[in-house]
């Protein structure tokens, strides 16, 4: 039976960080500004930016919707899609209400579930490579975001970061 | 000297390094940007803290993710 189904990932919901405490001894207006952050619009900015970044590489295209392999089309609001040749059906992102990245795909065939599997991860590099480069603009850095080949069918990404008003 | 961070991401995980931070600046800076990333769902391990991998050229502590 094929069917889309919402796929686990390695990147959590938002949570509050264990090392805020010791922030808020040495700083507690930055403490408490962390605590109270709602993150979730950034989360989806740099979603959609992770996705622009992996779009054109190695295959990897922008997706209208993703499919089953029957041709049913999953039909909740996905933040973006990606096909390639080897998954045609697609894989599709979309960011929870609590801030959690999902992604759904057909599992239906090894190859299928190879492909998701090196896709999450593709997205998980270049999405966290996104978030670094806000969270040190966030601290007041100025960034610089690079990307190169792996040369291994993945990416090393770079980020440089200045504050020049130290 | 300027503060500045490196960060480095590929398959094997991130890893940061900072320059130019003296004192306990390093912790603090390492322990914001850490505390700014878990609230974006990007959960780390911090691999040392700044003072341990303290140089004389200021290279002053990582972060790595646990994934």
């Amino acid at each position: 039976m094929s069917k889309i189904v919402i796929l686990n990932t390695k990147l959590g919901a938002p949570q509050l960080s264990r090392c805020l405490e010791e922030i808020r001894a040495a700083e507690p207006e930055l403490a408490n500004w962390i605590a109270g952050l709602n993150t979730v619009g950034i989360i989806k900015e740099c979603v959609v930016l992770a996705l622009d970044r992996l779009y054109g590489c190695d295959g990897i295209n922008h997706g209208s919707k993703v499919v089953d392999y029957s041709g049913n089309a999953y039909k909740q609001k996905l933040d973006g899609i990606i096909t390639t040749e080897e998954l045609p059906g697609g894989i599709g992102v979309y960011v929870n209400d609590d801030g959690s990245i999902a992604f759904c795909a057909d599992e239906y065939t090894s190859e299928w579930k190879d492909e998701i599997k090196r896709l999450q991860s593709l997205f998980a590099d270049a999405f966290q490579a996104e978030i670094v480069k806000s969270v040190l603009q966030i601290r007041g850095y100025d960034v610089e975001l690079g990307q190169i080949s792996d040369n291994k069918g993945g990416f090393v990404y770079s980020i440089q970061a200045v504050k020049t008003n130290a | 000297m300027p503060e500045t961070i490196s960060v480095q991401i590929d398959k094997n995980g991130m890893k940061f390094d900072f320059h130019g931070f003296s004192g306990n600046n390093c912790g603090h800076e390492a322990n914001a940007i850490r505390a700014l990333l878990e609230k974006m769902g990007v959960h780390t391990d911090i691999e040392d803290s700044c003072q341990k991998e303290q140089e004389v050229n200021g290279v002053a502590g990582r972060i790595s993710n646990g994934y």
